[in-house]
């Protein structure tokens, strides 16, 4: 079995535990995301984790790529105390703003950058954004195969990967030659616990910055001026109802809750 | 590209096992409603193998084109085949919008057809709507569904969403409505195919998927544990309803994620009465349910999120108010 | 003396909070109904996380990240569950291999290193633990070695070490060059030695550490197991206390007020009443201030001891302080929390009880109140200074101790 060059994409998220301090902006209709921690993306660590599982089973070398601002760099160093090879975060102000299809031609341009790259892996679906879509983007992009969905990654011999997609009530398991993109679930493996010595590796080794200059991509396919999309508004979920409230002993609740339902006409009687 | 090169409402109906997915239909329903905004015809696209026959029923749900790609590559969904096929397509007859069911393999299709033809793509759409522009307009729900967002792709085409099932009701089948067909020459290269599926596997539905149920009634965290769950079940029972759950209950095993869990990243549901316990009502759940005729929620707390959203917010314990429910309802039965 | 932690030891807290996330809180309500629930996997656990390495040296297979560190680390096993750290049984016993050198470094090293041995100290006996001139356990000489009698209690955790340092009568009450603290030498014996048990385990408030007997029936120690020098025992045995055991202590008491804290803290954002939060009330207020003070000032007290060990300088002085400190903040914090969740505070099912029930176990761990008071009033009479980091480790004990008759 070769050493493989794998690379992982990481996006930095809001740490969900203090979502409960998102606040809507009233007057710009965006998202304030202040006095958040930032985190690796849930799906995005078991990406590090199948990749350093990888390596330990075949050798070679785990780096990983994200984009943000320039303090994106203490997240990306908890990949290094996971251990990581190697870190690389494309920040810029050119690369803000993007949608999913120009932070897929970022990262894109950060992967070239990088050399001969046999594996790419990264979390089927971001934390905050869930779309999915920059994993089969990059990919396009690469002009490389890619699967998503993935739970499981075999090698058949060298060159080949078995990934199994799971799909509604069942999986796909699909071959791929090498180098390909796999975009993979939670249920795939079960992150290590950050190891002791992580705390040295984390504050030993730096990331690298790049510039999209120094990545060589087009300005015109990054950032808000590569996004197709944009989003004019963002607003609070209503969903409030009558609220009825019944309080008071099992049995009278119950008769009066089955009256109501029979008088809504959505049981029977 | 000319923006005012690109007419028409698109929806790729996804076909499994030579069978054409609901979701598919109930987007036609959406696309329908567009199409006629804006004034423009609305297609559908099918891609298998002897599929043709079913992809002519599509008229009868608001078709007025259906385009039908057969071919011995498309029978099983391959993400190289299906998107060479689908972005030559768009390619060549220019549609405004493009709507893809948000089934996994809808999640996997549409990106690769966004990034090939270089348009934007909003994924896990609620709502679309064109403004007086002609622009699409989706409703997307981000950070687990605390927020919605709208997006818009103004300057790009075609204008594409992938939709999840349940979010759009099935259009009724109108008799007698055709659809123009467009048998479509599949010239694909093989070559082109980088992956190969060898292997599919897919479970047998035990019992009704819950989405088809006039009755849902669902567990959460707050259950406790599997001996608590056998209560869900029994009400369920008794009102011959579905068994649906939260992700937290699925994570704890005493549901299936893959047939019960509802939420926004599951199912979405919209049966006449859901009845909700244990669950304190996380939004992503809430947008699973928010089109069911009546909510019922019972919880130990008065201040639960999902008491507000609901129309009767039961203050009690489960554990004692749902016995006094399933022997009132014994009671009525005889 | 720097005021913040490093990013070395911030991520060692970010590591540790994320190991007891993982392995300790979600067990709670199992270690609520049985305290001694994960006695059995967590002391390997740890010490095979590799927690205890912070204090080794990096050339030696450590971290070296230091006590500040460890301490931290502790804090954060605790806050998860009270007592529930096992980190202070490996730095033991590199620190009694360390001391002893020769066979017993090079037998026992690698394995303490990958975390399969610990270690802990046993000085305390029936007559008394202060009184340690006292002492009725003896160690006679003879050919290759030496036979050990008596019976020491009360040492922490017993069951999940593989040997343990002690201190014992060596001398002759009729030399007087053997008298007070020198008739005192220090052995290390190891699990299995033939003549040596374990005896009672004890009950204790909050079971989840034991405190154990351990009975020396002519039990025979080979030369290379005396640490250091015949009746020189007191220096290796109260490094061990005064500075890894106090330490890990003070780690220990403050993760039980930071664990106390944090779900205070926690339930009066929660709790209504009156209509409104509980934590819009003043007087909930004050308790919060109350804590976070406390919480503030033992750790300040600890890391600053912490660090001045890394330091390689003697600590003692500043670690009784912290020692005192840190006990009378976690008691007071403990039933701050209680009160501040009402009935729930005593509820079994419910923290504040637990964190409460276990901060007086470690009251006269590592020495009693009195014991730390007398040490820092010797430091302080001796010269004068308030500033106490002045003595060189060895003498600074010797102060605190009452003379040889």
């Amino acid at each position: 079995m070769r050493e493989l060059n794998i690379v992982v994409c990481i996006k930095p998220v809001p740490d969900s535990r203090y979502w409960d301090r998102l606040s809507l902006d009233p007057r710009t209709k965006t998202l304030r995301r202040e006095g958040i921690p930032t985190v690796i993306s849930p799906l995005d660590k078991n990406a590090i984790e199948e990749a350093l599982r990888i390596r330990e089973a075949h050798g070679g070398k785990v780096t990983v790529i994200s984009m943000g601002p320039p303090n994106t760099t203490e997240v990306l160093a908890m990949a290094y105390a996971l251990g990581v090879d190697d870190s690389v975060l494309l920040t810029d102000r050119a690369f803000a703003g993007a949608d999913t299809l120009a932070t897929a031609c970022g990262l894109v341009s950060g992967i070239r950058k990088l050399g001969k790259v046999d594996l790419v892996l990264l979390g089927d679906q971001s934390l905050d954004g869930s779309t999915g879509q920059v994993g089969p983007q990059v990919a396009e992009l690469l002009d490389i195969p890619s699967i998503t969905h993935v739970d499981k990654i075999d090698f058949v011999d060298d060159d080949t990967i078995r990934a199994r997609s799971r799909i509604e009530l069942g999986y796909m398991v699909i071959e791929a030659r090498l180098p390909c993109a796999l975009a993979v679930v939670k249920e795939i493996n079960q992150v290590r616990l950050t190891p002791v010595d992580g705390a040295l590796w984390a504050t030993e080794k730096t990331t690298k910055q790049w510039t999209a200059t120094e990545c060589a991509v087009d300005a015109n396919t990054i950032g808000s001026k590569g996004s197709p999309t944009y989003v004019p508004e963002v607003a609070n979920i209503q969903m409030q109802r009558k609220a009825e409230v019944l309080k008071g002993d099992p049995a009278t609740i119950a008769r009066q809750l089955i009256e109501k339902l029979k008088s809504a006409g959505v049981i029977e009687g | 590209m000319e923006i005012k090169d690109y007419k028409g409402v698109w929806v790729f109906v996804e076909q499994r096992d030579g069978k054409l997915l609901d979701v598919g239909i109930e987007l036609l329903g959406a696309g329908r409603t567009l199409a006629d905004k804006l004034g423009q015809e609305l297609s559908a696209v099918v891609l298998g193998q002897g599929i043709a026959a079913q992809a002519k029923t599509l008229g009868g749900y608001g078709a007025d084109v259906v385009y039908v790609a057969e071919s011995p590559l498309f029978k099983v969904y391959n993400a190289d085949a299906y998107s060479i096929q689908l972005a030559d397509l768009v390619r060549q007859h220019k549609p405004a919008i493009l709507l893809v069911g948000g089934t996994a393999i809808g999640m996997d299709l549409a990106p690769r057809v966004a990034a090939k033809v270089n348009t934007g793509l909003s994924a896990h759409s609620v709502g679309v709507d064109v403004d007086k522009d002609g622009c699409l307009l989706a409703k997307v729900p981000a950070f687990g569904g605390a927020v919605m967002a709208s997006i818009a792709c103004p300057r790009h085409r075609p204008q594409m969403a992938t939709i999840p099932a349940g979010i759009f009701q099935r259009p009724a089948a109108k008799a007698g409505k055709q659809a123009r067909v467009e048998t479509v020459k599949v010239e694909l290269d093989p070559k082109k195919v980088r992956t190969k599926t060898v292997e599919v596997f897919r479970e047998e539905l035990k019992s009704r998927p819950i989405e088809q149920s006039d009755i849902i009634v669902a567990g959460g965290y707050g259950v406790g544990g599997k001996e608590n769950w056998k209560i869900v079940e029994e009400l369920a029972a008794v009102l011959g309803a579905g068994v649906g759950a939260t992700r937290p209950a699925c994570d704890e095993g005493w549901a299936k994620l893959d047939e019960q869990m509802i939420g926004q990243s599951g199912k979405t549901v919209r049966p006449k009465l859901y009845i909700g316990m244990g669950i304190s009502g996380m939004v992503h759940h809430l947008i699973g349910i928010k089109d069911s005729k009546v909510i019922v929620a019972i919880n130990r707390d008065e201040k639960a999120p999902i008491m507000s959203s609901a129309d009767y917010a039961i203050v009690g314990d489960f554990k004692e108010v749902v016995p006094a429910l399933i022997a009132e309802l014994k009671k009525g039965k005889k | 003396m720097p005021f913040q932690l490093s990013p070395a030891e911030e991520i060692s807290r970010k590591i540790a909070q994320e190991y007891t996330e993982r392995e300790i809180i979600p067990r709670r309500r199992e270690l609520m109904t049985d305290d001694r629930a994960m006695w059995r996997e967590q002391p390997d656990k740890q010490t095979r996380f590799g927690f205890h390495r912070h204090i080794i040296p990096r050339k030696e297979g450590g971290t070296g990240i230091g006590f500040v560190a460890s301490c931290v680390v502790i804090e954060e096993l605790c806050a998860g569950w009270p007592d529930l750290q096992f980190v202070t049984y490996g730095e033991m016993a590199y620190y009694f291999v360390k001391a002893t050198g020769g066979e017993v470094e090079k037998k026992l090293f690698p394995g303490i290193i990958k975390g399969d041995i610990r270690a802990t100290v046993t000085t305390t006996e029936p007559s008394g633990g202060s009184d340690i001139i006292n002492f009725q356990t003896t160690a006679r000489k003879v050919d290759g070695g030496w036979v050990l009698n008596g019976r020491k209690c009360f040492a922490s955790e017993a069951e999940c070490c593989q040997f343990v340092m002690t201190l014992v009568k060596t001398g002759d009450p009729n030399d007087p060059a053997t008298r007070g603290n020198r008739a005192l030498s220090a052995f290390i014996v190891e699990m299995g030695m033939p003549g040596f048990r374990i005896g009672r385990l004890e009950n204790t408030l909050g079971r989840s550490q034991d405190l154990a007997e351990f009975i020396f029936d002519n039990c025979f120690v080979p030369d290379s197991h005396l640490v250091g020098q015949v009746g020189r025992g007191v220096p290796p045995v109260f490094q061990a206390v005064a500075d890894t055991g106090r330490m890990t202590i003070c780690g220990m008491l403050n993760g039980i007020t930071l664990g106390a804290y944090r779900c205070a803290v926690k339930y009066a954002k929660e709790r209504k009443a009156y209509g409104k939060s509980i934590s819009e009330l003043q007087a909930i207020q004050h308790r919060i201030a109350d804590m976070t003070i406390d919480l503030e000032a033992t750790r300040a007290l600890t890391y600053r001891a912490a660090w001045q060990r890394t330091q390689g300088r003697s600590c003692a002085g500043e670690m009784a302080v912290a020692k005192y400190f840190a006990t009378q903040a976690a008691l007071r914090t403990c039933l701050n929390s209680v009160n501040i969740h009402g009935a729930y505070g005593v509820l079994d099912d419910y923290m504040p009880h637990h964190f409460y029930k276990h901060a007086p176990l470690r009251i006269t761990a590592g020495g009693t109140d009195e014991i730390m008071k007398n040490m820092i009033a010797a430091a302080a009479l001796a010269d004068g200074n308030p500033d106490m980091s002045t003595k060189p480790m060895e003498e600074a004990y010797f102060g605190g101790w009452p003379a040889s008759a």
